[in-house]
């Protein structure tokens, strides 16, 4: 269990540097684009193509870093008053339904990647290559609940519910 | 029967402690399962994708890396030094300070938790060490932070431009006027508070010193005017205008010798976080507005509440009390997401001007992160200060007289909204 998280972990640090690297060349070509126009007295015309290329897909690839890192909002007004257990219990229905609302977004993949042919104006790559960073993110991220159901059981089989980080 | 199941499976879902990006996510698989649209889930990820290469919020990433560069490199700082040698000594000097740096700022950061976690660790410090309370020091914090998405540039604004089909431009001109009107009257608050608090008083600063602090801060109030100057003079699209202000900071950032890696892979970092939490949340709830388009349910509301409200304003009345409840449970996001699509076909029928409403709206729903039990403002300077949840809602209380007479003038005054984009723009 600790080589599964320590390779999630490692992936989301990796996914997060992409994603990050993708938005500096984001910045730096339309910086480009905008200071070539009165320099050289013509724009860019390739840089709004690749500017919406990279940000699906830096999009896309903190997707799955933003998950890792729980920083996506959630409410516990209701459940915080529940007994550890019963958190436990709550959480682990939570987590199989989002489990399988992800297994459902992921068999789409072989529905839509297939529609989505023909090359991208002036980047040159076909159409599917956009949302292949979002079905990976959507399988990291299904890893990653995976590995929280475990951690959920083997609470609820030893009693340590209350051990269980919220 | 599809709006039953969706809403009521997302809030279930969310009063269960779900992530809000799975709940829209989750409800909307399941109601277009019971629509009889099983075959064609794949409009869900077909919607994130089209959401996030929509060109007209390709400016979200920019806006934000502006004002978390702007935290990163300590140009918050400076700001907040400037105003203080602005207005430091006036009666409740920092609280005063503290509404006038977060103007200062919103042309840099454009959302209000950005302006508490970045401006208001600042705030909250200097507050602290100069004899005011951790409570009253968060609860000033926030508060101010709520002038953020007024002043442009602002991200909610350019979400609900996008929902709602409007123009950036003329929602960033119309944010302006309320934008001040906001700071004045919390700067009324905190004048009438200091009559009835004894708060501490700093002596006055030299000239010599305001034009020291003016030297160090004004540069970082040019980032603003680059992008107000780009996309009102057309030399630059308003994503455009966000890139250039972020290189303008980041030279900044070197000449002033404060730019270093780690800050600047920080600021990337905060940056693409919420931005992609906005952009999927943005696709699933596209879904969702595409669900309820093919069952007609906005125009089957906007045919049915006319029937039962026949007033403009006891409308907006109804739908800003909504509002209000819900921003003390659900993100502004979000909320903009479910109620917009649904809201567009009622405001033409009672000839609301839709960027007037995008201004109320705005203001209902952000003074959401300033309330229990949910307000995201209250628990970031909590978490900055110290101090007691509980404590800071009580400094907070006085402060929902200014604003609420704010909210009801932007209802009964259009023009409060309307004026500047239609000087500046042309009337629609």
């Amino acid at each position: 269990m600790k080589l599964v998280n320590g390779f999630l972990d490692v992936s989301a640090q990796v996914f997060l540097a992409v994603a990050n690297a993708l938005l500096f060349v984001m910045l730096a070509i339309n910086v480009a684009n905008i200071l070539s126009r009165p320099l050289t007295g013509k724009g860019l015309i390739w840089v709004f193509p690749w500017t919406e290329t990279l940000f699906v897909w830096a999009v896309f690839f903190a997707f799955y870093a933003f998950f890792r890192r729980n920083q996506d909002v959630a409410i516990d007004l209701l459940t915080r008053r529940f007994s550890a257990r019963a958190q436990v219990i709550c959480e682990l229905v939570i987590t199989a339904i989002v489990i399988v609302f992800l297994v459902v977004l992921l068999k789409q993949a072989l529905v839509l990647v297939p529609k989505q042919v023909g090359k991208i104006d002036m980047v040159g790559i076909q159409r599917y290559w956009l949302s292949i960073p979002f079905f990976v993110s959507c399988f990291m991220i299904a890893l990653h609940f995976l590995t929280r159901v475990v951690t959920l059981i083997a609470a609820l089989k030893s009693g340590a519910e209350a051990e269980v980080d919220p | 029967m599809t709006a039953v199941v969706l809403f009521t499976l997302f809030i279930g879902l969310i009063a269960f402690r779900t992530s809000v990006t799975m709940a829209i996510g989750v409800s909307v698989i399941a109601a277009l399962a019971v629509s009889g649209f099983s075959g064609m889930l794949w409009i869900l990820p077909m919607k994130v994708l089209e959401g996030a290469s929509n060109s007209s919020l390709l400016a979200i990433p920019f806006f934000v890396l502006a004002g978390n560069l702007m935290n990163a490199i300590g140009i918050t700082e400076r700001i907040f030094n400037f105003a203080n040698a602005l207005v430091g000594h006036f009666r409740a000097g920092l609280a005063q300070v503290n509404v006038l740096a977060s103007v200062l700022l919103a042309g840099g950061t454009g959302a209000a938790v950005a302006d508490i976690a970045g401006l208001g660790a600042v705030e909250i410090r200097a507050m602290k060490q100069r004899g005011y309370t951790a409570s009253f020091s968060s609860a000033i914090t926030v508060v101010s932070a709520i002038v953020a998405p007024f002043i442009p540039p602002s991200v909610p604004l350019v979400i609900y431009a996008f929902l709602s089909n409007t123009s950036v431009a003329r929602m960033f001109l119309a944010g302006i006027l309320p934008g001040f009107l906001i700071a004045i009257s919390l700067m009324i608050c905190n004048r009438y508070l200091a009559t009835r608090i004894d708060f501490p008083r700093q002596p006055r600063a030299t000239g010599a010193e305001v034009l020291r602090s003016a030297k160090s801060g004004l540069p970082a109030l040019i980032a603003p005017g680059i992008i107000m100057g780009g996309i009102l003079t057309g030399l630059t699209t308003a994503s455009e205008a966000g890139a250039l202000a972020s290189g303008y900071i980041l030279l900044l950032g070197a000449v002033l010798r404060t730019l270093n890696f780690k800050a600047v892979y920080s600021a990337l970092s905060e940056t693409i976080l919420i931005t992609s939490m906005i952009m999927v949340i943005i696709g699933f709830a596209g879904s969702m507005g595409w669900l309820m388009a093919i069952e007609q349910i906005p125009q089957n509301l906007a045919r049915a509440i006319p029937a039962l409200i026949d007033s403009r304003i006891l409308f907006l009345v109804a739908i800003m009390a909504f509002v209000l409840v819900l921003g003390c449970l659900i993100d502004g996001i979000t909320i903009k997401l479910l109620l917009v699509p649904i809201l567009l076909p009622l405001l033409d029928a009672f000839a609301i001007d839709r960027v007037q409403f995008g201004i109320i709206l705005e203001m209902s729903i952000i003074m959401g992160i300033a309330t229990p039990p949910l307000g995201i403002g209250l628990f970031v300077s909590a978490r900055l200060s110290g101090a007691r949840l509980e404590e800071i809602v009580k400094s907070i209380l006085p402060y929902f007289i200014p604003l609420g007479v704010v909210l009801v003038l932007l209802m009964l005054v259009p023009q409060l909204s309307l004026w500047l984009p239609d000087v500046l723009l042309g009337a629609e």
